[in-house]
């Protein structure tokens, strides 16, 4: 008797485990590992000198600012190095130093199959932190998504067959074919104009275009920068068969 | 009796338990079920790069050997394989301080060997590449040797860290690669005379309200880099002074235009401004800008006019005008009428 208590006991605990275990699985907050600048900067003032202040000595002076790292100006033999202000030779303490983190996750983006006349989508974010001047990102694909055979599936053109990598256009139809992206702001308001359900091409390096700004922000600012960049593809029904892929780069750089 | 009773109920336990067991392995593969098909987003900082510092102006004049630590810091859980070159910019067309990176292959002038004098030191091993562990920070030195012969020219270029990481791409998808970088304004003496203009200074000549926004553009005609300095003196109908707004002092580049800003680093139709913010305008101003390319000039100074009138007032005129109207109207009618 007191087994058949027990084991129904236990049963009864498995089955209140499961449901928390459920409960987790389905309601639970996405577990975001994302880096952000947090970890940024424990890692870099882990060695960092504690206090800010101007040291001299024979032919060098050196100006730094706590949290800083390498921050200040510099002088040598022959020249002089202002590093990290923006504000010109002047170096001076009163123009912030600048501190430049970009994130990217993930980085692999998985399409899975692409049935004809069924768009697929996915997303990754975009985290840029740069606390003294604006900065910019820019995004490339080596080449249209390409089968190991050669075939394409082009970029799109969208609905209106206007689209290009500098300008966004609706794509809404599952009869318009190709590859593209969108940007939607989630931290802040860096992505670049796309209205709802427009979408545009990613420049092509194998057509020899240059970069686009995916992001871009003209000014510094202590607040980290987010966007979810989404990926659309769609398929008609006379595309071969194959495991298509490409490359995409993104580079952030900091404005001078 | 009591074994019968006893027997009875375990198998009514049996029975229980039996269901038991079946309810929860029934929960059990739906819980399975449901995380298997909608998992919770588990991110992974697949790349994530920090470079400090992230611009280093460098005023040099030959011969030199340049030293500095640039640092670069791998924050994800990752290991980051990165390629480290060299490549030059130049101002993009937004005038607002970004950079657009010049072909690949791209030869600056006059020196088309300048990025032969410019290695990226681990230790004392120049590299073009670096495998980052995860949360590695690690110090590269930035090295420029200039030769007695060098001849004086400004030359402008990123660092670029990127991402060499490749994957066997076996589905249908696109991989991503990254890059961040630090950008190097290099200026090699001797230099030419600083020389410019006041490109733009204007304001919309009527607001309602403060901020009032101020463009501001600078064009560098000179061949080095410039950090003009400036600012926007506003007098009211008075000629008092009744407002100051410092300008930064932002880098330009030789041949080259930018739109100048204040603190606030605000943006006005799509450009950046100088704000003036002042709680309470009302009537004429007249805004001074004084604007030097150079400690050692030159100098441009230039006037502009603006307005500004409340909504409130505007309204508070608007219906004075109107009652004003009626009361004449009413008295016309009643004249008309004696």
């Amino acid at each position: 008797m007191k087994n058949i208590l027990l084991s129904k006991y236990a049963f009864f605990f498995i089955l209140i485990g499961l449901l928390v275990y459920l409960s987790i699985g389905l309601f639970g907050k996405s577990a975001n590992a994302f880096t952000m600048s947090n970890a940024f900067y424990i890692i870099i003032l882990g060695n960092l000198n504690s206090i800010a202040g101007q040291s001299s000595g024979s032919g060098k002076t050196l100006t730094f600012t706590s949290g800083e790292l390498g921050a200040g100006l510099y002088t040598g033999t022959n020249y002089t190095i202002c590093a990290g202000f923006y504000g010109g030779i002047f170096c001076n303490k009163s123009v912030v130093s600048g501190i430049f983190t970009f994130t990217v996750t993930p980085t692999d983006l998985n399409f899975g199959t692409v049935d004809p006349t069924s768009p697929v989508s996915r997303t990754n974010i975009l985290d840029v932190l740069s606390t003294a001047s604006g900065y910019s990102v820019t995004g490339i694909e080596n080449h249209s998504l390409q089968s190991p055979s050669g075939s394409l599936i082009p970029d799109t053109t969208c609905d209106s067959g206007l689209c290009t990598p500098s300008f966004a256009a609706n794509w809404v139809s599952n009869l318009t074919y190709g590859f593209g992206y969108r940007c939607d702001n989630v931290a802040q308001t860096d992505c670049s104009t796309f209205t709802a359900n427009t979408y545009k091409p990613f420049a092509n390096a194998a057509l020899s275009q240059s970069p686009q700004v995916v992001m871009q922000n003209t000014s510094g600012s202590s607040l980290e920068k987010q966007s979810q960049v989404t990926y659309k593809v769609n398929v008609s029904g006379s595309q071969l068969p194959g495991v298509y892929t490409n490359t995409i780069t993104y580079v952030a750089s900091p404005n001078f | 009796m009591t074994n019968t009773i006893d027997q009875i109920q375990n198998t009514k336990y049996k029975t229980l338990n039996t269901h038991y067991f079946l309810f929860s392995l029934l929960i059990g593969l739906l819980g399975y079920l449901c995380i298997g098909l909608f998992p919770a987003n588990a991110f992974a900082a697949d790349f994530a790069l920090g470079v400090y510092p992230p611009i280093l102006q460098i005023q040099a004049t030959a011969p030199t050997i340049i030293s500095k630590d640039i640092t670069v810091v791998n924050a994800s859980q990752d290991t980051e394989n990165v390629s480290v070159t060299l490549r030059p910019f130049t101002a993009s067309g937004t005038n607002n301080g970004q950079v657009l990176y010049l072909p690949v292959g791209t030869k600056m002038l006059p020196d088309k060997d300048i990025f032969q004098k410019v290695q990226i030191l681990d230790g004392d091993t120049p590299i073009s590449s670096l495998s980052l562990a995860p949360k590695q920070k690690k110090t590269l030195t930035l090295r420029i040797g200039l030769p007695k012969d060098e001849p004086g020219a400004d030359y402008y270029f990123s660092v670029l860290f990127v991402s060499t990481d490749s994957v066997n791409q076996d589905a249908n998808g696109s991989h991503i690669t990254a890059g961040i970088a630090a950008n190097i304004l290099l200026s090699i003496a001797p230099k030419d005379e600083t020389t410019g203009l006041l490109n733009e200074f204007t304001t919309p000549w009527f607001a309602q309200t403060a901020p009032i926004p101020f463009t501001v553009s600078i064009t560098n005609t000179s061949r080095h880099f410039i950090t003009p300095t400036g600012q926007i003196l506003i007098r009211n109908m008075f000629g008092q002074l009744v407002g100051k707004v410092d300008l930064l002092s932002v880098n330009v580049l030789g041949n080259s235009t930018r739109f100048l800003t204040s603190k606030e680093n605000a943006v006005d139709n799509n450009h950046p401004v100088a704000l003036w913010n002042k709680n309470v305008l009302f009537g004429p101003y007249r805004a001074n800008i004084i604007v030097s390319l150079s400690p050692e000039g030159p100098l441009f100074t230039k006037t502009i006019y603006f307005f500004v009138m409340p909504w409130e007032y505007l309204l508070g005129f608007f219906l004075a005008v109107v009652i004003l109207l009626i009361v004449i109207e009413r008295v016309r009618h009643k004249m008309t009428h004696l």
